[in-house]
């Protein structure tokens, strides 16, 4: 379901010395749309992710979010990273708190938007462990409750549950559309796994190889929650699998 | 919500600290008193093979330290007196050595080129040891600001390099969280660079504080002041009472492992969040 109009354009071309990663990509995404931004290793979808949250200035053109160019200090963006990116030196509470402080959120609002995202995550209990004292699906959860926490214009996800394991990953993909359903933001969530792609976005972009461009846009209209054995989930797997094929 | 994988994974996490407990801390406590007892006794035993007037013996030592705690040294001065003279100087040094090389090594470390810009000028400084600064401050200072100036040689550089390598080992993820939320310079220096370099901080500060109090009692055996334990044990040679000068060493090696201890202490309290603590 596409509701109100584009909030968010991307037109650029991304070259980092001689090596032209995003040739002329252009997409747009509506407000509170679930993207899945679907390539292969190495094609430029961490890039991607971080032009869209202003991380990395564009070689050429520009993403903008409600008309204005995306910037971090203007829009209230979100990003949870490949990568690990708690502060160790904070527990699960404080680390949630980051954006709400950065943003000056007044000290009563924030603590109740911490509760609600611990809540929310289930990380009851945990407020005051340090990351080194949670699993690592734990501190995935930390770093969703922390992105959610603020109300986002753009929450960005790069593949955050590559790291996991299988059943982590079905459980917090699960979560992450049961909080994204509570709190209707716009969400681009980059992954190179398939099945992840249909089972959490409302439109699939699939890319090519570098120079990278769009090889398809297909929107998903599947009943959710999604059923890995239902005929159209095979269907589409079937699908993407040869536009992929055919890319590489 | 699947979460009792995490909470055993949880209970594991947190048991490690808590099975180095009490229990394990007393047997500690008894190995190394009896690790002390034996280097007491090695002394003992020295004693009775060397058999010279110039090597004293552990009562003789003790004696002297009774003596010179009670009732003072050739002027009056008590070990109190020394002790405290000798801790004001490293104090007042080492302090400095904090204020000057935090934030230059902060500054330098975050505008790289202003580090590469007077590497040439600054790095000799490093390899001048305190001590060949006396002669010199011998001539240009005198006292309290002699001491304070050489002490602040040796604890700053330390304390300044590890500050200076430890900004760009930021890892940058952290600072792109604050970054995506359109956090500023100013943010982003205390509430990621700062928290992320203290431990390289605190090791620098320990290391500092290691050269600090080697300098000092260097510094205050180049005469200029009664007081300080150096000043003590070179008014103590002079009179060739090897008991006196003695004293002088086991307390100038017990104050410096109780800062170091006190060091360590904080580091552990200020840095729970990380799994091992660095020795
Ligand atoms: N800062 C950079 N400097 C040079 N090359 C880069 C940089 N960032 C990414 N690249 C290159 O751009 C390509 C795409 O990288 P990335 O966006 O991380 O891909 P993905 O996330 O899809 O695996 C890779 O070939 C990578 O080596
Ligand atoms: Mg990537």
């Amino acid at each position: 379901m596409r509701a109100g109009g584009e909030k968010v354009l991307v037109d650029v071309t991304q070259r980092f010395g001689d090596l032209v990663v995003l040739d002329r990509l252009r997409f747009s995404i509506a407000a509170n749309e679930f993207v899945c931004v679907l390539g292969k290793s190495g094609c430029g979808k961490t890039t991607v992710a971080n032009l869209l949250a202003g991380l990395l200035p564009c070689s050429e053109g520009a993403v903008t979010i409600d008309g204005v160019s995306a910037d971090p200090r203007r829009h209230e963006l979100a990003f949870v990273f490949q990568e690990p990116s708690l502060w160790p030196w904070r527990t699960v509470r404080d680390n949630i708190r980051i954006g709400l402080e950065i943003k000056r959120v007044p000290a009563p609002e924030l603590e109740r938007r911490v509760a609600d995202m611990i809540e929310l995550v289930g990380l009851r209990g945990f407020e005051t462990y340090y990351p080194y004292q949670i699993s690592g699906g734990m501190k995935q959860r930390v770093a969703i409750a922390r992105a959610f926490a603020v109300d986002a214009d753009l929450i960005l996800m790069d593949e955050p549950f590559a790291a996991l394991d299988e059943q982590t990953r079905h459980g917090m993909q699960a979560e992450v559309l049961r909080i994204w359903e509570r709190k209707k933001t716009t969400v681009v969530f980059v992954t190179h796994n398939l099945e992840e792609a249909i089972y959490l976005a409302e439109r699939i972009i699939v890319l090519t190889e570098k120079p990278t461009r769009i090889k398809a846009s297909l929107d998903v209209e599947l009943p959710r929650p999604r059923d890995y054995a239902h005929p159209g989930f095979i269907a589409l797997r079937k699908r993407l699998g040869e536009l992929m094929g055919s890319a590489w | 919500m699947k979460v009792e994988a995490d909470v055993l994974e949880v209970a594991r996490a947190a048991s490690v600290p808590a099975t180095a407990g009490r229990g394990r801390s007393l047997r500690v406590l008894l190995h190394n008193a009896v690790a002390a007892l034996a280097v007491l006794a090695a002394w003992q035993v020295a004693t009775w093979v060397v058999r010279s007037v110039f090597f004293p013996s552990p009562w003789q030592v003790a004696r002297a330290l009774v003596d010179l705690g009670l009732n003072g040294d050739v002027a009056g001065h008590t070990l109190l007196t020394h002790m405290w003279w000798s801790m004001a100087r490293l104090a007042a040094g080492f302090l400095m050595g904090v204020l000057l090389g935090v934030p230059l090594g902060l500054l330098m470390g975050l505008y790289k080129p202003l580090y590469a810009g007077t590497r040439a000028a600054l790095e000799p400084f490093r390899f001048i040891p305190p001590i060949a600064w006396i002669p010199l401050t011998i001539v240009l200072l005198s006292g309290f600001s002699r001491y304070v100036f050489l002490i602040w040689l040796g604890a700053f550089f330390p304390i300044f390099v590890a500050t200076l390598v430890g900004v760009p080992r930021v890892e940058p993820i952290h600072k792109n969280v604050a970054k995506v939320h359109g956090a500023g310079r100013w943010y982003i220096l205390r509430k990621v660079v700062i928290p992320s370099i203290l431990p390289d901080i605190l090791g620098g500060m320990r290391v500092g504080m290691g050269t600090a109090w080697m300098t000092i009692v260097a510094a205050e055996m180049s005469g200029g002041e009664t007081t300080g334990l150096g000043r003590m044990m070179v008014n103590y040679a002079e009179l060739i009472r090897i008991p006196e000068i003695v004293v002088g060493m086991i307390l100038i090696g017990a104050l410096g492992f109780a800062m170091n201890e006190v060091l360590l202490r904080i580091e552990q309290r200020l840095f729970r969040w990380r799994w091992e603590v660095t020795l």
